[in-house]
């Protein structure tokens, strides 16, 4: 009885895998569009990920032309940040249009009344909702930059009155020798730090990060693609199923396998597809190196068990289809959150990042980092292995209670 | 007031059944019980970057100052070299910056030339633009004293050295006022509220307008299946777009309460007027989006079916997490496209209304094309 309900679920999984497939290589294409365009943009090239500023107003003067010169040129700043020179309409434009992250309007004279002591002040122009990366970046350059303006005033005016104090000759040239000063100071400001790069050795690059986040992510919303083999279930056939013999936990059991195999099956083929075109992309993710990604795939088995299990139970939880296809939908989006496979879990407060830790996306994210980066994995596996059986737990104490209340 | 009873009657009539599914209740009180959540984290310390500082004694108020900031840069003490370097090599830090024993006397020799060693290790996991941007936040908290020492230096140098180095101290700080030479200004001429300004919360309205659009697709996929079931056959096709339009409206403007409940209550609020508006517009735009899904897909399975892959489709293009520019055409399709950009930009509600009258062109086009004949399948 057993083998044959198990046979007979394993048949329809097979029946309806083609159409669910069908569905799968359309997310799977949604999914690797978007983050095709995601990863190039933080590892093919770093002028993608510069931070560009504009510059407009009085841009005539010639400390101003000469500092943007050497911004532009030779600073060490032109490794990150892209500054072009535009006229106010059009920087309103191309910050409304997200172009650049935020642009300087310098008032005329505005050189001319620092060196003479007046308080004219420059102004930077930001989103209404300056909560994008780049612009929260920008802001604090702009930050940084204000501050040495300051400071390097207050030496100028400073040395001014020590001069005039003590009745020095050409305070004008002594201010340009000065000025002079500031200027290589700031030019030369590397040669303040000795740079050391660790490399990550047992971490994850930004790419590999995401790819990790991609494959759970994959998983979640695989189990929606599935809905179509849990929507045909009722309670009526189980009840028919128990008084044939087959308890509650046999009957999950022997509809959870044919969903794992087909979830495994699935994933195996994705990972074959990632080694063979990853070497084709200038892409260094270790995961799919060759031989590395049937590796992988054996050694987050776990993993798929656990989140298949999770889907499983949410299905189990609401017999309405649609209700279940929604909150699969919201666990990703919300646990996904919170997990770190949209924002790097490191940019959360420490308190969200050791919560995480106990959420089961964020166990099983931590888990594939872990084998991404070869790392132990220890307390991963445990809590994939807590959270698998706890899940299964749920699953069959609702079918049984299904069963009994149908019964009843 | 009949026609507002009349409404009202249809709005509950449309909306009973949906809210008798224990499960749909339970999902939209889910979203406004995770804000709490967000704002916890909104209001620990956290940063993009994790820097960890050494300094002996002597650079303490630089590093005390580092802490103290209010930055995208997360800055943390540690207590020797070692453990400085430990951190980043573990992971617990993205950098560590270690300042030079008797740093501040460095500092001056190297402002004087006398000292060309560095005086600072970086010491870093791997190399990034975000780190490299750290270094200018780490130049800016040393400038001060290096400015001073400039200053110093070419005062001794240059014009006198009977002058103590009080003496030029007081001097210099006597033009320190504290104030910023640069304003920031949003571009709508307003000062940017910085309390209430942190990547993390950021994704909230986006992520909030995603359940909006999803619950309007459920809606849909209920109007598709009354459809097929012959709840609509007595009623000539060309009735039934604003039929399909009503479901999702009603939906939407539950799931749209919810949402405005919930950025109310989060750090995100631009003010209760603007946030209205917005949501209303979006709200309309999207039952219209819906109501032509429910006209290409013809079935309650094929759009379920394909749910996901739209749902990711809308998640990627729509400035959520990040603003990919890519497939304009498509993000201008999307509701969410002109509801996240409103908020920044008053010009999109103008936007906003102009897709609104589109896809109503659209969808009166289509309804004239439709065949009059009964179908249970097609609109």
């Amino acid at each position: 009885m057993e083998k044959k309900y198990f046979k007979l679920q394993l048949k329809s999984a097979l029946k309806l895998y083609p159409t669910i497939l069908l569905l799968t290589v359309f997310i799977i294409t949604a999914v690797a569009g978007a983050c095709a365009v995601l990863i190039s943009k933080s590892s093919s090239s770093q002028d993608k990920q510069k931070i560009a500023l504009a510059v407009v107003g009085d841009l005539e003067n010639t400390y101003i032309s000469v500092g943007l010169d050497a911004l532009e040129h030779f600073d060490s700043s032109r490794f990150y940040i892209d500054i072009a020179e535009m006229k106010q309409d059009e920087a309103n434009e191309a910050l409304k249009k997200r172009e650049i992250s935020g642009y300087l309007y310098i008032p005329d004279s505005f050189v001319n009344d620092i060196n003479s002591g007046k308080n004219t002040h420059a102004r930077y122009f930001t989103l209404n909702n300056p909560t994008g990366f780049g612009t929260i970046v920008s802001n604090e350059i702009v930050l940084v930059a204000s501050e040495i303006i300051t400071e390097t005033q207050n030496g100028i005016f400073a040395m001014q009155d020590v001069a005039h104090q003590s009745n020095a000759k050409n305070v004008n040239g002594k201010t340009d020798e000065l000025i002079l000063a500031y200027l290589t100071a700031l030019i030369d400001r590397t040669a303040l730090y000795q740079n050391t790069t660790l490399g990550i050795a047992d971490s994850l690059t930004f790419a590999e990060y995401y790819v990790c986040s991609i494959i759970i992510l994959f998983m979640l919303f695989w189990g929606v693609s599935c809905n179509r083999l849990f929507s045909s279930r009722h309670v009526l056939f189980s009840q028919q199923l128990k008084l044939g013999g087959l308890k509650a936990r046999t009957q999950v059991m022997c509809e959870f396998l044919p969903y794992l195999i087909i979830t495994f099956i699935t994933l195996c083929a994705v990972f074959l597809v990632l080694a063979l075109t990853i070497p084709f992309t200038n892409l260094d993710i270790s995961l799919f190196d060759g031989m590395n990604s049937i590796f992988t795939v054996i050694k987050i088995i776990p993993v798929i068990v656990m989140i298949t299990m999770l889907q499983f139970a949410v299905y189990e939880i609401f017999s309405h289809t649609l209700s279940a296809v929604l909150l699969q939908f919201m666990l990703t989006i919300i646990l996904g959150y919170f997990s770190g496979l949209f924002y790097p879990n490191h940019f959360f407060p420490e308190i969200i990042q050791k919560l995480s830790v106990f959420l089961p996306v964020g166990t099983a994210f931590a888990y594939v980092r872990g084998v991404a980066s070869y790392s132990v994995i220890v307390w991963e596996t445990l809590g994939v292995l807590i959270y698998t059986a706890a899940f299964a737990f749920i699953a069959v104490k609702i079918r049984k209670y299904k069963i009994s209340e149908d019964t009843k | 007031m009949t026609v507002l009873k009349k409404c009202f009657v249809w709005y509950r009539k449309l909306t009973k059944r949906l809210l008798h599914q224990w499960s749909i209740v339970v999902l939209l009180c889910l979203v406004p019980a995770v804000i709490p959540l967000t704002n916890l984290a909104v209001s620990q310390e956290s940063g993009v970057l994790h820097i960890t500082v050494y300094s002996d004694g002597t650079a303490d108020k630089i590093t005390n100052s580092l802490i103290s900031q209010d930055s995208i840069i997360r800055f943390s003490k540690a207590d020797s070299p070692e453990n400085a370097k430990k951190a980043v090599a573990r992971h617990k830090a993205d950098a560590a910056w270690i300042f030079a024993d008797d740093f501040l006397k460095k500092l001056d020799s190297f402002a004087s030339g006398k000292e060309n060693e560095p005086i600072i290790e970086i010491v870093e996991r791997e190399s990034s633009i975000p780190l490299s941007i750290s270094r200018e936040k780490l130049f800016s908290s040393i400038y001060r004293d290096y400015s001073f020492s400039i200053y110093k230096n070419f005062v001794y140098t240059e014009i006198s050295d009977s002058l103590t180095d009080e003496k030029l101290y007081e001097q210099y700080i006597s033009y320190g006022n504290g104030e910023s030479v640069i304003d920031v200004y949003q571009i709508d001429g307003k000062v940017p509220d910085t309390q209430n300004i942190n990547y993390l919360n950021a994704p909230i309205r986006g992520l909030l307008a995603l359940v909006t659009l999803l619950c309007a697709m459920t809606s849909a996929m209920y109007f598709l299946k009354d459809q097929q079931n012959g709840k609509f056959d007595w009623m000539p096709i060309k009735r039934r777009l604003p039929i399909a339009f009503a479901y999702c409206l009603s939906v939407c403007v539950l799931a749209s309460a919810v949402m405005l409940g919930s950025i109310l209550i989060s750090d995100i609020s631009k003010g209760f007027l603007a946030e209205i508006i917005s949501i209303l517009l979006f709200a309309l735009q999207t039952s219209l989006f819906c109501t032509v899904f429910c006209i290409i897909f013809r079935s309650p399975g094929k759009l379920g079916a394909m749910l996901p892959g739209f749902m990711i489709i809308i998640m990627a293009l729509s400035p959520i997490f990040f603003n990919l520019k890519v497939l304009r055409p498509i993000r201008l399709m999307l509701p969410t496209h002109y509801y996240l950009y409103s908020i920044q930009n008053s010009n999109y509600y103008l936007y906003s209304i102009l897709y609104c009258i589109s896809a109503g062109i659209v969808i009166a086009v289509i309804n004239a094309l439709l065949p009059s004949r009964v179908s249970r399948t097609v609109i």
